[in-house]
C-alpha cells in the first residue's frame, strides 16, 4: 500500500506494487490527514529487492527513489525503529497488514520488528487489536498470539465495524 | 441481541454459521486451525445443554457448483478428533438428506453441511435457499465474524425465519474487542479536547 502514497506525491517506486486507479484517492486521504492533524506515517526508506524472491539481491534505499528494476519488498532499517517507536508507545493499536512480504524470511525483519513492538505496548497496558489473515498469521507464526490483546478472526468485516459500519450478520441478531 | 448464555439450548437443534473458511494443503491437511478452534467453547456450551449442533460454512471460492477441492468433508477427521464423537455429514447443505439427518440428531449430536457456496444463492443472499436451511433448525447461532459484513442467505438473510438468534461466544468476543478499540480511541480524542478547552 505504501508505494501507492509514495507515489501519489511524486516519489520514483521503480517496480513497487502500485494501485494506479487509487493514486488519486492516496492524495486526498494524505490531504485530509494534514488538514485534520492526523500523523499519516509512511516508511521514509525500503528493503528493495531485484525479484519478487527471497534469495533476490537487496538493498536499502529511500521509498521515495527506488531505481527502476528494483522494488519494495519490505519497510526500511529506519522506518523499523521510526515504527516501532510509535506504536511501543501507544496505548491503543489497531493492526491491519503485514509491513512487508513476511512469508519470505529476508523480507519479514520489518513485520517482525512491528510485531515486537505491539507486543512491548501490550506489556505497557495498552490495548492492542490484530485483524486480518496476513497479520493474524504473522503473529500467530511469531509465537506472539497470546502476547497482544486480541486476535481478531475478521479481517474485511472487523475494518468495516471500525468505520462505523452496520454489519448485517450482527444487524440480523437483534 | 441474546448472547449464548442467556439461552438454554435443551432438546433444540441449533444450526450455526460459524467460518471455518481454512487454508487446506494439498494433501486436504488444515494448516491453520485458528477458526476451527475459535468455535470450540460455543459448540460446547450447546451440546452441554443437551443440545444438537447443525455446523453451516463456507470455504474458498468455488466457481461453478460443488468439487472435491472446496469440499467441507475434509474437515470431518478434524472435528471427530476435536470433539470426540462421530460428526455426520450431509453432502448437500440442503434437500431431503440434509433434512433426514438433521431430524435425527440426538442430544448430543453435531452435523456438518457441505459448503454453502457450492450454491450460488449463498452469496446472492436468497429468500428460498435460506428458508431451505432454516429448516434444518429450531434456533439460530451465528458464529461467523469473519463474514458478518456480507448480507448473505446464512449470515443474515436466514434470520428471520427464526424466533430465536444468539450471537455466538466468538462473535461476541469479536464485537467486545473492536468495541474496546473505539471506546478507547474517543476516550483519547476526549482528553485532548480537554486540555485544549484549559489552556482557553
Amino acid at each position: 500500500m505504501t508505494y501507492t502514497f509514495v507515489k501519489a506525491q511524486g516519489g520514483q517506486i521503480g517496480n513497487s506494487l502500485v494501485e494506479a486507479d487509487k493514486l488519486e484517492l492516496a492524495k486526498q486521504l494524505i490531504e485530509k490527514a494534514k488538514s485534520k492533524g492526523v500523523k499519516l506515517l509512511l516508511p521514509v526508506d525500503s528493503t528493495v529487492a531485484d525479484a519478487f524472491k527471497n534469495d533476490a539481491k537487496a538493498r536499502n534505499e529511500k521509498s521515495s527513489s527506488i531505481p527502476d528494476g528494483w522494488m519494495g519488498l519490505d519497510i526500511g532499517t529506519q522506518a523499523r525503529e521510526d515504527f516501532a517507536k510509535v506504536v511501543e508507545s501507544s496505548q491503543t493499536v489497531l493492526w491491519n497488514g503485514p509491513m512487508g512480504v513476511f512469508e519470505m524470511p529476508n523480507f519479514a525483519k520489518g513485520t517482525i520488528r512491528v510485531a515486537e513492538a505491539v507486543v512491548k505496548a501490550t506489556e505497557n497496558g495498552g490495548f492492542s487489536l490484530i485483524g486480518g489473515g496476513d497479520s493474524a498469521a504473522a503473529v500467530n507464526n511469531l509465537g506472539f498470539g497470546d502476547k497482544v490483546s486480541y486476535v481478531s478472526t475478521g479481517g474485511g468485516a472487523l475494518l468495516e465495524y471500525m468505520e462505523g459500519k452496520e454489519l448485517p450478520g450482527v444487524k440480523a441478531l437483534e | 441481541m441474546k448472547t449464548l448464555d442467556q439461552y438454554n439450548f435443551a432438546g433444540k437443534k441449533a444450526l450455526i454459521r460459524v467460518d471455518y473458511n481454512v487454508p487446506l494443503d494439498n494433501n486436504f491437511q488444515v494448516t491453520d486451525d485458528t477458526r476451527l478452534q475459535a468455535t470450540i467453547p460455543t459448540i460446547n456450551k450447546i451440546r452441554k445443554d443437551g443440545g444438537a449442533v447443525i455446523l453451516m460454512s463456507h470455504l474458498g471460492r468455488p466457481k461453478s457448483g460443488p468439487s472435491e477441492e472446496f469440499s467441507l468433508k475434509h474437515l470431518i477427521k478434524y472435528l471427530d478428533d476435536t470433539f470426540k464423537t462421530q460428526v455426520k455429514f450431509a453432502d448437500d447443505c440442503i434437500g431431503e438428506e440434509a433434512n433426514k439427518l438433521a431430524a435425527a440428531l440426538k442430544p448430543g449430536d453435531i452435523l456438518l453441511l457441505e459448503n454453502l457456496r457450492f450454491y450460488k444463492e449463498e452469496e446472492k443472499g436468497d429468500v428460498e435457499f435460506a428458508r431451505k436451511l432454516s429448516q434444518l433448525g429450531d434456533v439460530y447461532v451465528n458464529d461467523a465474524f469473519g463474514t458478518a459484513h456480507r448480507a448473505h442467505a446464512s449470515t443474515a438473510v436466514i434470520a428471520q425465519f427464526f424466533p430465536e438468534k444468539v450471537c455466538g461466544y466468538v462473535m461476541q468476543a469479536e464485537l467486545d474487542n473492536a468495541k474496546k478499540v473505539l471506546e478507547r480511541a474517543d476516550r483519547l480524542l476526549h482528553r485532548y479536547y480537554g486540555r485544549g478547552q484549559n489552556f482557553r
